[in-house]
């Protein structure tokens, strides 16, 4: 229980500012900007699962009931992009922004006004995307991927082109402020290899973003001046070429999705450990495998074209590059299991979630592996197998990982203990509906159903409506984890430790619970048997 | 005779070309390279259904056997080499053999010579075009056409029609968004070439009985090729996002034998050498009524 | 417990960052420079 209260850690003489417009608007603090961040992508988390409700309900039965199909195709396109840029990716830097620097010893990130600016580009640059759906022509309706031509007949091109800039400059942005402080501002003893896998997670992920926002950036800026300013890039007419954007896009494409999921793979590596009292298994081996998955997949993004008729060499350089990925993946959940083994395991919110990540997760890896494999791909590609795939991977990967995160985190953050009896309600109900929800549409990629499709033949009737009624459920149940969050930051009374948890270890947890609104002014001595990993071996 | 070769194609012993209620896994399909996808489906399930089963296993019984509540005590140790060097190369050999499997079936999808017929396909929004090119070394002329979505799906699919897409069948089979006014007619036995292009965005021909798909790409000509076993109809969708009807753009491809396909393609080579109708002469005054005076 | 941190330590710290920012910095502008030269190249 002595966890050297000093008086620095206590002496927070100025706390947090006074006033509202300054402390939220103006901040410099990495934990209000955290905050921040993951309000947001809470919201945008809403309004993206607002327009999957009603994709859904537009395919809980075969035929037209609600909605235009031009309309149904501004839901899915607009679904996605909320998804990726507004709720998954800002959620992950939420968290990292609050618990980087308390896991590393520093009294805040690097560059904290830069911090401040990459969250308030955010409100804004969604604004601008969301404002679309009201344009007259409505807003993107080509997919999230955007391919032209298709995506060249939207008027709403430019400004969702504009959106994706800001979007990206936040990231960017972001990603140097986390470089930075993870490189320069450890305090003295927090070796590289001492650091927990989240932030070792998190500094791969920042280096993935600067490789690839920029691509992204250019691609859109194609498609711009593709439209408006007279170019051919992808326009054949004019000697240019429709794939050329799809090579651009997906080389964006495939490390994005990466940087949607090694922090997540940062997050287990943290709450398994804790729950079974048992350090990580193989931790330079995640580490290694993290970076390895990396790099590979900067090597892989035509796997996304394997019908666009690629040169014969191309498909199997690709599929055999993207078969490797499994190795260091597979290397990450065997250290999970392991990790378990032998244990003293109890089943609290956060290692719920944990498990279904690690069971769900590798599910999702399973169809990606028989996706890799081309002439199997001929038949899922543009199906509903694709569509289970990656909501297998995103929903019960990425965002189980970051509702994982909040359960483990928010007594550190608020000082409350949540409640233990709605988080397993929310558990409970998250796990069964989501698989009623994207189980069947493993089916329905198999007996043929294609994706971004409004209405269907009858004979892919039955799936649907179960996926349907699944999607309601699963929506529902989040309304649970939102009370839950409200409660514990305002209403519980129930007071949390400092370490919280019996098994956690780490630097974090030497903090008060709620931790002080300035920290670590002062370095912490590193006492290796405090940190999760001080006794690294191998 | 198309009501006789459709009642063989669902009767007559032929697995189901199309999809039905509660289908759990695609289809072997009815071409000669059909079984690949099929076969690769089957394998890979099956490995990662192995492997699923050892993981998930191994996860539910140290859930069980290491709770704290049953007085497990953790363990401290964090490694083991030899089990590393095991899961690290034992994956390593099963995608090998994946691997090999794989580019075996894709190398020979890639041969498209020795075709003993082309067909053109183009995409367009929103509806497909097909111009015959060669059949059996000779070329053909002028044979092509324009399939679209038949009118009962058109009709009934529009948003509020009040229409029941179960009412919309040839014979006993639902055909609801898979049906069209003028199919593609192929033979049997063949090795037929697809040549497929895009005539305004990208758009996918896709037939699941046949096994593959491929992008109709503007400025771009895709090359394909098939060999169909057994006469029937066989159904497909378009699988590139295209715009507001990309879910109602099907395919359709009839497999005659051969003998009924070339007497097909004469009656049509015969229908395009036909001299068109004279162009009726110009009438100014039904001209002006119909601009409204 | 604490260590001491001096001006020393701090100065090395800032010294660090700036340098860090100004390669990523760098290395940003430079992928975008060349998104945007081979835009023009290829136009």
């Amino acid at each position: 229980m002595s966890y050297a209260a000093t008086h620095d850690q206590h002496d927070d003489h100025h706390g947090a500012p006074k006033n509202f417009f300054q402390r939220w608007c103006m901040s410099t603090n990495h934990k209000d900007i955290g905050t921040l961040y993951l309000i947001f992508a809470l919201t945008m988390f809403f309004i993206g699962g607002s327009f999957a409700m009603v994709i859904r309900a537009e395919l809980f039965k075969p035929g037209l009931q609600l909605v235009q199909p031009y309309f149904f195709n501004e839901m899915t396109t607009m679904h996605a992009l909320v998804m990726i840029f507004g709720a998954i990716m800002p959620a992950f830097v939420g968290l990292g922004n609050w618990m980087i620097p308390m896991m590393v010893g520093a009294p805040d990130m690097a560059l904290p006004r830069m911090n401040n600016l990459s969250f308030w580009i955010l409100p804004f640059a969604f604004a601008l995307m969301l404002s679309t759906l009201f344009l007259p022509g409505g807003g993107p309706s080509g997919g999230w991927t955007m391919y032209p031509p298709l995506s060249l007949q939207s008027d709403s091109l430019a400004y969702v082109v504009f959106a994706i800039h800001l979007m990206g400059i936040s990231s960017i942005m972001g990603a140097i402020n986390i470089i930075a402080t993870i490189l320069n501002m450890r305090a003295p003893g927090m070796d590289l290899l001492k650091m927990p896998v989240f932030v070792w997670s998190w500094l791969i992920t920042a280096f993935l973003l600067i490789a690839v926002m920029p691509v992204l950036a250019g691609a859109v800026t194609m498609l711009l001046t593709d439209k408006y300013f007279g170019t051919s890039f992808f326009n054949p007419g004019g000697g240019g070429d429709p794939v050329l954007y799809q090579h651009v896009f997906w080389f964006f494409g495939h490390p994005e999705v990466y940087i949607m999921i090694l922090p997540a793979f940062g997050i287990i590596s943290e709450i398994i450990p804790t729950f079974a009292r048992k350090p990580i298994f193989g931790y330079k081996a995640m580490v290694f495998a993290i970076a390895s998955i990396a790099f590979l997949s900067f090597i892989v993004w035509a796997h996304h074209m394997f019908a666009v008729g690629l040169p014969l060499g191309a498909d199997i350089f690709f599929m055999y590059a993207t078969m490797l990925i499994a190795v260091p993946t597979g290397v990450k959940v065997f250290n999970w299991v392991s990790t378990m083994w032998g244990g003293s395991l109890t089943f609290e919110t956060p290692m719920l979630f944990a498990i279904a990540f690690v069971i769900l997760f590798t599910i999702g890896g399973f169809s990606g592996l028989m996706l890799a494999l081309v002439p199997a791909d001929f038949q899922y590609q543009d199906t509903y197998f694709v569509v289970a795939h990656f909501h297998y991977v995103l929903v019960t990967g990425a965002l189980f990982a970051i509702i994982g995160a909040t359960y483990y985190w928010i007594p550190k953050w608020t000082g409350n203990m949540y409640s233990e009896f709605w988080g397993k309600v929310h558990f409970w109900n998250s796990v069964v509906w989501v698989n009623v929800l994207f189980f069947p549409q493993h089916f329905l990629g198999l007996a043929g159903m294609p994706r971004r499709i409004p209405d269907y033949n009858v004979a892919f009737a039955n799936f649907n409506m179960i996926s349907s009624i699944g999607g309601f459920l699963f929506g529902a149940s989040q309304l649970i984890f939102l009370g839950v969050l409200i409660h514990c930051a305002f209403f519980s009374k129930k007071k949390a430790a400092d370490r919280v948890w019996e098994g956690a270890r780490g630097l974090e947890w030497t903090l008060p619970s709620p931790a002080p609104h300035h920290t670590f002014d002062v370095p912490p001595v590193i006492h290796d048997e405090e940190l999760a990993h001080g006794n690294v071996h191998a | 005779m198309a009501a006789a070769s459709l009642a063989l194609a669902s009767f007559g012993g032929v697995a189901h070309a199309d999809p039905h209620p509660w289908q759990l896994n695609m289809e072997p399909g009815v071409s000669t390279w059909s079984h690949v996808p099929y076969d690769l489906n089957n394998i890979s399930l099956a490995v990662c259904v192995v492997i699923g089963i050892l993981v998930f296993g191994a996860m539910f019984v140290a859930m069980f056997r290491f709770r704290k509540s049953r007085g497990a005590v953790a363990e401290k140790w964090s490694h083991n080499t030899m089990l590393e060097v095991v899961w690290t190369t034992v994956p390593v050999i099963i995608l090998v053999a994946l691997a090999y499997l794989s580019t075996g079936g894709l190398t020979s999808w890639a041969d498209t010579t020795g075709s003993q017929m082309t067909v053109k396909v183009t995409g367009f929004q929103w509806k497909w075009r097909y111009d015959y090119v060669s059949y059996m070394g000779k070329s053909i002329d002028k044979v092509g056409f324009m399939s679209k979505l038949d009118q009962q799906s058109d009709e009934t699919r529009q948003l509020g029609s009040g229409m029941d897409p179960y009412a919309v069948k040839v014979g006993n089979e639902n055909t609801y968004l898979l049906n069209v006014d003028k199919p593609l007619v192929v033979p049997v036995d063949t090795k037929i070439r697809f040549v497929i292009t895009g005539g305004d965005v990208i758009h996918s021909w896709w037939v699941p009985a046949l096994g593959w798909k491929l992008d109709a790409i503007p400025g771009i000509i895709n090359a394909a090729w098939t060999n169909i076993k057994t006469p029937g109809t066989y159904r497909g969708q378009c699988a590139e996002l295209c715009g507001q009807d990309h879910g109602f753009m099907p395919i359709v491809v009839v497999a005659k034998s051969k003998a009924d396909f070339a007497k097909w393609l004469s009656e049509q080579e015969a229908e395009s050498k036909k001299a068109p109708p004279p162009p009726a002469p110009f009438d100014a005054a039904a001209q002006s009524a119909a601009q409204g005076g | 417990m604490t260590q001491p941190m001096t001006d020393k330590d701090a100065t090395g710290n800032r010294r660090g960052v700036r340098r860090t920012v100004t390669i990523l910095v760098a290395v940003v502008i430079g992928f975008y420079l060349l998104a945007f030269l081979q835009i023009l190249l290829m136009k």
